[in-house]
């Protein structure tokens, strides 16, 4: 059993009652993913027999491209469904949940920071934020100034993502994954457009940003750069192993 | 400012921007349906008006008494000015008609002349003071006088008046025939004495004159000075049938084309052939229609599917996501179909112009009935459905498949 702990440096402050600070925030065991191959078999991507998360932890999960990491976070997020297993994030069961459920859940308590940053190209940075925010019935457009600020495009806000470099997008990303002050932040391969000094400035606010916010990170990567950053991380190979199940 | 904590109003707000995002593919859509549409319904509307207006463009009369011949030969000279004349009548033989009891009005006609292709008419002047070409509508001046009866005085029909740019005082020759030949000018001189306001019938493309002036024209056969070539007819309760009795199954020397309104439909049932025609194009039109719009919808929603996998990771739900890709079609159905009305005007008008110039009959483009709205919601029901079929299609597929930029 692979169990990754690392103690939040002010627990006091999570202060969602989703969460018992008495137990891990994020608890997966059991998980199992296959997509079906044309010969009438299945091929497994996620084979995690157990994997724990504290509140307000970081963990960077490393492995190679293609090995089932992206599909770990979608399956954490809501977004496909597990063949079998279960996901808790605080007291909500994911694999248990409506898909309406879920996509309230990940409005509510999910930020997630995507590679190809995934902005609504016809909207400003501006416009993606409260767009996100609406999601969780809360549009507040002082905030979505204020967190524009904090990752420092502020003047950009009227900018489509077009207009924007691809720092600045992700940096738009970002500010979208906090604007409904999620409880768990998934980060999948957020650096991977990024040139090398952005990559570091990048996850280095990523960090802090989760931290003042008191929210869980969990980031997968390629980058042993960026890997390194991070107090805790993990192989992928150590929480998934599907070679067994593929032979 | 659209309230985005409200779920319509988040709504509204994606489609707008979705529409801006895919502008190029948003008008082509909502041209393709403006087209389609506008063709669907100009020819129906086309098809129903021309019928409608040849119906009613019968100048207010009942029926048309002329020589033996065809009924719709009668009709299309003497009330349409199209078509030769069958022959003449006696003037004893319009003199008789006219003290027939029931018979409310007759006006003898005479033609034979024309001035650059434009009929010369000639008439009873009291057909201008008496006569009803519409129920309560008598003819109107523009400007000037009714011609005197024995004078060699013209009145010029609106459409007439417009085309040969005619004035009151002008001076004019006649040209001999019903179609315009250089080098068979009558000496007679006529003038312009008024102008008649349009009445939308075959009547604007006419210049009138006295009856006496066509009989009596220089160079006309001597004969014709006591024929004419056509009565119009306004008559009184059941006077036509006996009047048909005697004219058309007891004598043999006249043709009494009554009722007119029968007649012509008579005359467009012959067409029928053309008229299924007609209608098979135009459903034709109508069907392509349909199936381009729920296309054009389709594939614009599909361009859009990447923002809808977004909307999806950032926790949009079902209903959000319908309704952005309800809203946008909306707004791409709802262009469309203002656009398939101005398409439907322009084509209207161009034909209405044809159809004037041709045969003096205004067809009435403008009046939307209730099949027309009938067509109109339908397209925006088809296009909202083939927005809809891209929004099931959206939501069951692999999302982080919808993720991949589109190309």
């Amino acid at each position: 059993m692979i169990q990754i702990r690392e103690q939040s440096k002010d627990k006091d402050v999570i202060k969602s009652t989703a969460i018992d600070n008495t137990k891990s925030f994020l608890e997966i065991k059991d998980l199992r993913k296959s997509y079906p191959l044309g010969t009438g078999n299945s091929h497994f991507v996620v084979d995690v027999k157990n994997f724990t998360l504290d509140p307000g932890s970081q963990l960077a999960i490393h492995g190679p491209s293609g090995a089932g990491k992206s599909t770990f976070l979608n399956l954490i997020a809501g977004i496909i469904k597990p063949d079998t297993g279960s996901i808790r994030i605080g007291n909500l069961e994911m694999t248990t949940l409506s898909e309406p459920e879920r996509d309230l859940a990940r409005a509510q308590d999910i930020g997630y920071v995507f590679q190809s940053f995934h902005l609504l190209q016809g909207c400003s940075a501006l416009d993606n934020l409260l767009v996100a925010m609406a999601m969780n019935g809360k549009v507040d457009r002082k905030r979505a100034r204020e967190l524009l600020s904090l990752v420092g495009i502020k003047e950009k806000e009227n900018s489509l993502p077009s207009e924007l470099s691809i720092g600045q997008q992700q940096r738009v990303c970002l500010a979208r994954a906090l604007s409904n002050n999620p409880k768990l932040m998934l980060a999948d391969e957020p650096t991977g457009n990024l040139d090398s000094a952005n990559a570091s400035r990048s996850i280095e606010l990523l960090r802090s940003l989760c931290e003042q916010n008191n929210c869980t990170l969990l980031v997968v990567s390629h980058d042993e750069k960026i890997i390194n950053r991070f107090e805790k991380s993990v192989d992928w190979k150590e929480i998934s192993d599907v070679h067994n199940l593929n032979d | 400012m659209i309230n985005l904590n409200s779920r319509i109003g988040l709504i509204f707000f994606l489609a707008i921007k979705g529409f801006r995002q895919h502008m190029f593919g948003s008008v082509v859509g909502a041209f393709s349906i403006a087209l389609a549409g506008g063709l669907f319904l100009s020819t129906l509307k086309i098809q129903e008006q021309s019928q409608t207006s040849f119906n009613n463009a019968s100048g207010g009369f009942d029926g048309v008494l002329g020589a033996r011949g065809s009924k719709l030969q009668l009709i299309l000279n003497a009330l349409f000015h199209m078509d030769s004349s069958p022959g003449n009548l006696s003037w004893e033989q319009y003199e008789l008609i006219k003290k027939t009891p029931g018979v409310k009005e007759a006006y003898p006609i005479a033609v034979g002349d024309n001035y650059f292709g434009y009929r010369l008419v000639g008439t009873d002047p009291e057909l201008f003071y008496k006569h009803e070409w519409k129920k309560g509508r008598k003819y109107n001046l523009n400007k000037g006088r009714i011609f005197s009866a024995t004078a060699k005085e013209a009145l010029v029909g609106s459409f007439v008046a417009k085309k040969l740019g005619l004035k009151i005082g002008d001076r004019f020759q006649p040209y001999h025939g019903l179609n315009f030949k250089e080098g068979t000018q009558h000496k007679d001189v006529y003038v312009v004495v008024g102008l008649l306001e349009a009445t939308g019938t075959p009547s604007d493309k006419v210049i009138w004159v006295p009856i006496k002036g066509i009989q009596m024209m220089e160079g006309h056969d001597q004969a014709m000075s006591q024929s004419v070539s056509a009565v119009l007819l306004s008559l009184r309760g059941a006077a036509g049938f006996s009047l048909e009795m005697k004219y058309n199954k007891q004598g043999n020397q006249a043709t009494l084309a009554w009722p007119v309104v029968a007649t012509l439909a008579s005359f467009f049932q012959k067409m029928g052939w053309f008229r299924g025609v007609l209608e098979v194009i135009s459903y034709s039109i109508g069907l392509i229609g349909l199936l381009m719009v729920a296309s054009t919808m389709r594939s614009s929603m599909h361009e859009r599917k990447r923002d809808f996998a977004i909307l999806r990771i950032i926790g949009s739900s079902r209903a959000v996501v319908m309704g952005v890709i309800l809203g946008h079609t909306f707004i791409i159905s709802m262009i469309g179909v203002c656009g398939a009305v101005l398409v439907m005007l322009a084509i209207g008008v161009v034909t209405q112009k044809i159809i004037l110039e041709e045969t003096g009959v205004l067809i009435e483009i403008m009046n939307f009935q209730q099949h027309d709205i009938f067509v109109l919601v339908s397209i925006v029901v088809v296009g909202m459905l083939g927005g809809l079929w891209s929004a099931i299609h959206v939501y069951h597929s692999d999302l982080a498949k919808n993720l991949q930029p589109v190309s």
